[in-house]
Formats: C-alpha cells, sequence, structure tokens
C-alpha cells in the first residue's frame, strides 16, 4: 500500500575524501510513510539525510524528488517541499524562540520581504503542535538539550514541508516528549507526509517506521519495508552483535542485545 | 500575543532613537567654535554670512560624515557579527579597516588624487582584507572560531599597517606624506561637501539595500547548513550581504581614516535595547552608530581648542562600554 516514491536515488555514489561512502546505490522512499536509517556510528547515516536535502552533491548518479532531479529544483522550491531537524546547531545570538522559529518561512517570502500576521501564526502553531508553547518568549542559549530539540522541530514545521528529515529526533527527549515526538511524526503520515529518520534506537522506528533501511558496518544498503527487514538477523548483522526482538505487544518491541 | 507587544515596543524604540539622532544631528549643527566657543544660535547665522558659510561648508558636511561614518560602522559590526557568528568582531578586527586605510593610502601616491579612486581603492583593499582573514581563519591550526577569526584579523591587520608604513616611506615628503599623515590621524576635519558628495551613495545605498534585507541576514547567522535547509543559497547570499557592509566601512574610511570600537560596541547596544532578531537590531545597529559617531565627533570638535583625534575618543568610549557591557552577567555567554 505504500505510495510513490518521495525520492528515488539512482545509482548514487558519494564520498567524502578518500572515504567511499555510497557506491551505486539505489533506493526509493515510499511517498506518505515513515522511514527509519538504521545503521551502525559512522556508516553514514546523517550522510544520507544530508545527500537526501540536498546539501550533500552526490558524485554520481541522481536523486530525483518526487521524479525530478534534486540538484535542479530551485532553492525556495527546495525549501518548501523539504526541512531537516539537524542534530545540533550553534547559534551565538540570543533569539528567542519565537524569532527563530519564524525563520521557517523563508522559502514562502521574497528576499526583501518580512514575515508577517499569516506567517506568526503559522510559526505560533507550529510550535504549539511541536509541544512547545511555554518556552515561546525563552531564549535559544539557554534552552535545555530536550527544549532546544522542540524548537528546532517547531522551525521544521513552520517550513510547511511535504517531507520531513529527522536527524535522530528523539535525541535529548525525556519520556513523554519522546512520545509526542512518535505522535506527532505519524500525524505527519496520516496527513500523507513523508518522514524520514535517522536512530540508534531500533524500538523507536519498530513503533513508527513502515519502511527502513539498514546500513550495515561495511555501508552495504538494505532497504525495503519494515516488516521484512526489521528482524533479528538483519540487525545482529548490521550491529555485528546478536541482536534478539522481543514483541511487548501494541506493535512495540524491546530489541536485546 | 507578547510577540507582537514586543514587535510594537521595538518600533517605538526605534522612533524615539531616531528622534534623539534627528535632535543630536541638529544641535551638533549648531555647537561650534565660530564665532564664539559653544553654542551658535540661529539669529547669528542669519546676521553673520561667515557663520553661515562655516555652517554650511564645514559643520554640516562634517556633522553628516560623522554621522554616516559611525551608522556605516555600526551596520558592519552587526553583519559580521551575525555572518561569522561571533559577537567579538568589528571592522577593525577582520583586516578591513587597515585594509581599506591601506588602499586609499595607496591611491593616494599613486597619484589618484580623485576622490572616487580612493574610494574604489580603499574598498577593494578592505574586501581583500576581509577575504584573507576568512580565508587564513579557516586554516589556522590553533583555537576554536572565535579565537581563529579573531587572530587572523590581527594578523591581515598588521600585514596592511605594514603595508601602509611601506607607503608612508615611498610618498613624497613635500607633497603626499603630509596629506596622508593628517588624513592617517584619523579624524573628520578635512571634511568637505565634495568628500561626502562622493561618499553619500557608497554609504547610503548599500544600507538602504541591507535594510530591506534585515529579516534575511538573520538566516545566514544559523550557518550555512541550516539556510540550505530554509531554502537559501548561503554562499551567495552572504557574499552579498558582506560586500553591501564593507562598502559603506571602506567608503567613510577613505575618508576619516581608521576608527575603532564602534563597530564592535554598537550591535551590542543595539542588541540589548532591540534582541538579536536582525529585523529591529540592524536599523537600531544603524540610529545607535549614528548617534555615536555624532557624539563622539562633537567631543573631538569641542572638547579642547585643538581637534582631538576621532579615533582616541571612539576608543575611549567604546572599550569603556564594551567593559560595562561584555561583563555583565545578563549578557549572551560564548564558549
Amino acid at each position: 500500500m505504500l505510495g510513490q516514491p518521495a525520492f528515488e536515488l539512482r545509482r548514487m555514489s558519494f564520498s567524502f575524501g578518500e572515504t567511499k561512502l555510497f557506491s551505486d546505490l539505489n533506493l526509493s522512499l515510499p511517498e506518505g510513510s515513515i522511514c527509519a536509517i538504521l545503521g551502525p556510528n559512522g556508516t553514514g547515516k546523517t550522510t544520507l539525510l544530508h545527500l537526501l536535502l540536498g546539501w550533500l552533491k552526490p558524485d554520481d548518479g541522481v536523486i530525483l524528488l518526487n521524479g525530478k532531479d534534486l540538484q535542479k529544483r530551485s532553492s525556495r522550491e527546495r525549501g518548501r517541499t523539504i526541512s531537516l531537524l539537524p542534530q545540533k546547531e550553534n547559534l551565538s545570538f540570543e533569539y528567542s524562540v519565537a524569532e527563530y522559529i519564524l525563520l521557517g518561512r523563508a522559502p514562502y517570502l521574497n528576499p526583501l520581504q518580512q514575515p508577517g500576521e499569516k506567517d506568526r501564526k503559522i510559526a505560533f502553531e507550529a510550535l504549539a503542535t511541536a509541544g512547545g508553547t511555554a518556552i515561546a518568549d525563552r531564549k535559544i542559549p539557554r534552552l535545555s538539550g530536550g527544549e532546544t530539540q522542540v524548537c528546532l522541530m517547531a522551525r521544521s514545521l513552520t517550513q510547511e514541508p511535504e517531507i520531513l528529515l529527522l536527524d535522530e529526533p528523539t535525541n535529548h527527549l525525556d519520556l513523554s516528549r519522546k512520545r509526542e515526538m512518535i505522535n506527532l511524526m505519524k500525524s505527519y503520515r496520516t496527513a500523507g507526509k513523508t518522514v524520514i529518520f535517522t536512530t540508534h534506537d531500533p524500538e523507536l522506528a519498530a513503533r513508527t517506521a513502515d519502511y527502513l533501511i539498514l546500513i550495515g558496518p561495511n555501508r552495504e544498503v538494505k532497504s525495503g519495508p519494515f516488516d521484512k527487514l526489521f528482524t533479528e538477523e538483519n540487525l545482529s548483522a548490521v550491529y555485528g552483535i546478536a541482536v534478539k526482538i522481543v514483541p511487548i505487544g501494541d506493535g512495540s518491541v524491546t530489541v536485546v542485545y | 500575543m507578547s510577540k507582537t507587544v514586543k514587535h510594537r515596543s521595538n518600533k517605538s524604540r526605534l522612533i524615539l532613537l531616531c528622534l534623539t539622532l534627528a535632535a543630536v544631528f541638529l544641535l551638533s549643527l549648531l555647537l561650534g567654535r565660530y564665532p564664539k566657543p559653544g553654542f551658535t544660535p540661529i539669529s547669528v547665522l542669519r546676521a553673520d554670512p561667515l557663520a553661515l558659510k562655516i555652517f554650511l561648508t564645514l559643520r554640516l558636511p562634517r556633522c553628516t560624515a560623522a554621522m554616516l561614518l559611525g551608522m556605516a560602522l555600526g551596520c558592519g559590526g552587526l553583519i559580521f557579527q551575525l555572518i561569522f557568528s561571533n559577537p567579538l568582531v568589528e571592522p577593525g578586527f577582520l583586516g578591513i579597516s587597515q585594509g581599506a586605510a591601506f588602499g586609499a593610502g595607496l591611491s593616494i601616491i599613486l597619484g589618484g588624487q580623485a576622490l572616487i579612486w580612493m574610494q574604489i581603492s580603499a574598498a577593494a583593499a578592505g574586501l581583500t582584507g576581509l577575504a584573507l582573514t576568512y580565508i587564513l581563519a579557516h586554516r589556522l591550526r590553533f583555537g576554536g572560531w572565535l579565537l581563529r577569526l579573531i587572530l587572523a584579523g590581527i594578523a591581515v591587520s598588521a600585514l596592511f599597517s605594514a603595508g601602509l608604513g611601506l607607503v608612508k616611506t615611498l610618498a613624497d615628503p613635500l607633497t603626499q606624506l603630509p596629506e596622508m599623515t593628517f588624513w592617517l590621524l584619523g579624524g573628520l576635519s578635512g571634511v568637505t561637501p565634495s568628500h561626502l558628495k562622493a561618499a553619500i551613495p557608497g554609504v547610503v545605498i548599500p544600507l538602504t539595500i541591507l535594510i530591506a534585507l534585515r529579516w534575511r541576514i538573520n538566516i545566514l547567522s544559523t550557518g550555512d547548513q541550516t539556510a540550505f535547509s530554509l531554502g537559501l543559497s548561503p554562499a551567495k547570499g552572504r557574499l552579498l550581504i558582506l560586500f553591501l557592509a564593507v562598502i559603506p566601512v571602506t567608503t567613510m574610511i577613505s575618508i576619516s581614516g581608521i576608527v575603532q570600537w564602534v563597530g564592535l560596541i554598537v550591535p551590542h547596544l543595539s542588541r540589548k535595547l532591540f534582541g538579536a532578531d536582525a529585523s529591529a537590531s540592524l536599523p537600531g545597529a544603524i540610529v545607535i552608530g549614528g548617534l555615536f559617531g555624532l557624539i563622539c565627533d562633537d567631543f573631538a570638535r569641542l572638547l579642547f581648542s585643538g581637534e582631538i583625534p576621532l579615533g582616541i575618543l571612539t576608543a575611549f568610549l567604546g572599550v569603556i562600554l564594551f567593559i560595562i557591557i561584555l561583563t555583565r552577567p545578563d549578557t549572551e555567554q560564548t564558549c
């Protein structure tokens, strides 16, 4: 029941200097799904996300966004379609959360335009959706890790994207915020959007994802519908240790290692 | 919503500051040393043709130049701090000011006495200074980004100062050297209407464009990857904004000589008053810069019967404010 591909990678290769990260990679990420990217540290999960964003360019091959070459999209069109929740961001200045998330409206405004009431409203709603109404007037450098995550998520949502790229979305989040994040991801799928996220937490993937990309220790990539790929055998191979998956009801699992 | 309230209070604050600037500007025009030190009543301007002439050909251009200098430095400082994510930089710490001084000096000995050549030469050398600083900062092997950028700026500035020293030894001691020395002392005592006519477009046009782009400039302060994910082309945007911020600074420095600290301290004052968002803090920095320039220059002309170099006053006042603001516990802290 998976839809058309939101992203399609055709024989894509990418390397950082001497290190070849991906070669001849073929992938197809269905639209309207939640796709998890799992793999050990340093295998290129974040790099893959940055390639999908268009921030990194493939050395070879193409990445198609809704059937068109991602690199040939205008920057504004790209900003309206894809948003990124980064792992971390450095800010030296004391922007308030409200000012900061408003920056997510940039792809909708021409360079000389100032955000108006409508933009403020969208930003405020995004902040509410991300569960951060209470921190609207706080200064960014003084937020805790979890609050920063909420703020960055709100900015992503302010972009009203079709595709959300989330880099370790539950980092720093406490249990209740983690559940909110899970609900948020699911509600975006319900609304027909595509969510693609990296994580170190297979349990989170099991609770949310319907599509899976596994990057192995030697950067061999497997992808497919979640239930087919999320097996003890595959996880053990990817992480290089024996892994057991124990279902605990409600579609949730515990991963024992 | 608190957002709107803040929006409004920022607006009224800015209007108040603009009115203050206008008042200080008018007052500065009426302060001087002729016919007697202190305040010149308007009746005197009417009665005394020499007083009127001084008013129009000396004070008016000078006060305007002081204001524009402050505006250019305040605006430049804020933008450099934002774009380099470094609250401790200003044009003088990035090789721009010394570059501009070198460029202007070079044009004097090469015989390009025309003001426009001096400005172009100052702009080219100022931009080169900034580029060198930026490249060097990326290659330095010591320290974090804040430190490396400042170290690189110090090195590049020293390079251009040495270059300027060389230019001075090459200058004709009878015709060019006096002119150059006078100008390098810093200050606006030599400003003429023709200086101003040449400088106004180089300051006013870029500042106007920057004010129009003020909200966008915020996005460049978030870092390249974020700016990209928000649908910008950060490399192009940054080049454009830096270019627009450098030109007013080098244009004014080609008239005034090196004036430091204004570009460091004015943005801090502005962020204290208006918050970090450049929508408010950029116009704020421009107006506060104008005020700062005018007030410092007023002291330079009026405090003693001889002129005090402007750079000394801005350094004095700037450093005092620097110490007060940057040591306050509520000031943003960066590693």
